[in-house]
């Protein structure tokens, strides 16, 4: 099931979780320059456990904390917790 | 490459041509005489209108390889730039050198001129989709930015020598004279463009609102132009007027403006003292909140040099302030004000900051508060490139009032979005340090430590201090440090510092 977390307004971040046959992270992001290594990084991290899954961010300046929260979001949702 | 004052790596040559390293202002001593213009014979019964911008590009004479020049006080609602060039460009013209006093958003049909050799290389301020294309290297020769003032110094000592002027010009008569006030396209004052009708070899007006002569008032007077070009539309009243500007509802831009003006109050208000006003959102509250203390301290101000807007014609007509100088209108009340008052002085732009003249408006400013893309720890501002290496827009008159006020402030966001804009080092040199007296943000200040009069006057107000590095590291614990552009050693754009030395250059950008 595909899920999705955030927006794309200024400073926020979408992140799209969907199943894959392996696993793939795409960004995108308005700071990719200064902080698109920052990014994947984060992203590695938090998804770890996760397996076959296509992850992709949208990133329009959003704050470290602010990717965290929306991936946290993202991954309960597709885990299928209760919104 | 030689190291500038402000330890930068910049060439002794830009497109052939030498330029001296950044040494300092007013550290670099002019040489020479002013540079003239062709003289021309105008006898009586001459009819100086032109039907076409065809015909009068065959009058005057155009070759491949000159210079062409145009203001910018129509600003994103300019239709001339791009009718004048796209004539050019269809007429086969080639290797043209553009040097408008700026480019905007409106101008990105240029950007093919640049890949078919129409325009070798502007020299002017490029806001957006023009700086984007010399940025990723589309530009044949080296791009040139200059402040404001250094353009005027530029043209007045021959840097720069304008073959034909295009002046857009919201009124005219048929004999040339010229004004911005009226006409459906009126922008107020044709300040910029007084400079290039000065030093043109030719000079063309185009105009939507021929009146009977003479016109009047006059901004620009019929001996300096050659021919009169009547179009449908010179532009967009919705570019060139900004509408009703809005102050900052932002809580983080209001708290910057906050202390800023408690800044100022401490420092410099007194009785008959001056500032230079703008229209960021910033800059309007500041005008209007020092407006604010002043009526209710009952202390009124000399001049006010602008970027007018109705929060300064509204201060002048109050009489808290006696003259406004205007160099550039924001709305429609202050292209009013500017007609009907008499308090209200279009200011030529030699007027303004020249270094090379006998003493500009911004050398009697006591407070100029500007904004920035970037600062430093060494207080050096960056107002040209984004910090990912693009370059994004013009110098204005950044430099001269920074060098001219007294006090001189610098109103940013401690962040945008993700990107610090305290940095360690910024990605390009606009204005240094040595001019920039006080940093303000939203957590509070930074001064630059060779104020320690300003640190004194500030004692036992509630505003927090900061020093610089220490903002910049609050800065970097919110957003993470940010890594460098990655650009080539390919060098895109000379910035100039208002004597016409060079005080950065910008690079290429990689893997666009």
């Amino acid at each position: 099931m595909r899920v999705q977390a955030g927006t794309e307004e200024k400073g926020d971040v979408l992140v799209v979780i969907e199943p894959a046959k392996k696993k793939e992270i795409v960004i995108k992001s308005k700071v990719q320059v200064m902080y698109g290594e920052a990014i994947k990084n984060t992203v590695k991290e938090m998804t770890k456990n996760l397996k076959k899954v296509k992850v992709e961010i949208s990133d329009k300046g959003a704050l470290e904390w602010v990717l965290r929260a929306r991936m946290e979001a993202a991954m309960r949702k597709y885990r299928g917790e209760k919104e | 490459m030689p190291v500038n004052a402000v330890g930068r790596e910049v060439p002794s040559e830009i497109n052939g041509v030498r330029f001296k390293p950044f040494a300092g202002d007013m550290k670099t001593p002019p040489e020479g005489r002013r540079a003239g213009s062709l003289i021309r014979m105008t006898p009586r019964g001459r009819n100086k209108v032109v039907k076409s911008l065809k015909e009068v590009i065959k009058n005057v004479g155009l070759e491949d390889g000159m210079t062409v020049s145009f203001h910018h006080h129509l600003r994103n609602g300019d239709f001339v730039v791009n009718m004048v060039m796209k004539t050019i460009e269809k007429m086969g013209f080639k290797n043209i050198r553009l040097a408008p006093t700026a480019l905007f958003p409106i101008h990105e049909p240029l950007v093919p001129m640049l890949k078919n050799g129409t325009i070798r290389r502007i020299e002017g301020s490029m806001n957006g989709p023009l700086g984007k294309a010399t940025s990723e290297g589309y530009m044949k020769e080296t791009a040139i930015l200059r402040s404001h003032s250094g353009r005027v110094r530029a043209i007045e000592s021959g840097e720069i020598h304008v073959d034909v002027a295009f002046i857009a010009a919201p009124t005219a008569d048929a004999y040339g004279n010229l004004n911005g006030v009226d006409g459906p396209s009126a922008c107020g004052p044709l300040a910029y463009a007084m400079v290039d009708a000065y030093h043109a070899d030719h000079t063309v007006a185009i105009t939507d609102n021929l009146v009977p002569y003479p016109a009047h008032p006059i901004s620009i007077f019929q001996h300096q132009i050659d021919y009169v070009v009547p179009v449908d539309k010179i532009g967009d009243p919705a570019g060139i007027m900004s509408g009703t500007l809005r102050i900052t509802t932002s809580p983080t831009r209001l708290k910057i403006a906050r202390y800023a003006v408690k800044v100022i109050e401490k420092v410099a208000l007194k009785p008959g003292f001056s500032f230079q006003a703008g229209a960021g959102g910033v800059s309007l509250a500041v005008t209007k909140f020092l407006g604010d203390i002043m009526r209710k301290r009952g202390i009124k101000a000399s001049f006010i040099n602008g970027g007018v807007t109705k929060y300064v014609v509204d201060m002048l007509h109050e009489g808290l302030v006696d003259v406004v100088f205007d160099g550039q209108a924001f709305d429609l009340d202050a292209v009013r004000s500017l007609k009907e008052d008499p308090n209200h002085i279009e200011t030529p732009l030699a007027m303004y900051g020249n270094p090379y003249s006998s003493g500009g408006v911004v050398n009697m400013l006591d407070v100029g508060v500007l904004g920035a893309t970037e600062v430093d720890i060494d207080f050096n501002v960056n107002v040209n490139t984004h910090s990912d290496g693009y370059l994004l827009h013009g110098i204005g008159g950044h430099q001269e009032v920074a060098a001219g006020a007294a006090l001189t402030i610098i109103t940013v966001p401690l962040y945008r979005y993700r990107v610090p804009v305290i940095r360690e080092r910024v990605t390009t040199v606009t204005t240094p340090g040595e001019v920039v007296d006080v940093i303000v943000t939203e957590r509070g200040i930074a001064v630059n430590p060779k104020r320690d009069d300003i640190l004194e006057a500030l004692k036992g107000t509630d505003i927090p201090v900061w020093d610089i590095e220490d903002l910049m590291k609050k800065a970097y614990s919110i957003c993470g440090r940010p890594e460098e552009p990655k650009t080539t050693d390919e060098i895109i754009a000379a910035i100039l510092w208002r004597d016409g030395t060079l005080i950065d250059v910008v690079y290429k950008v990689k893997n666009h």
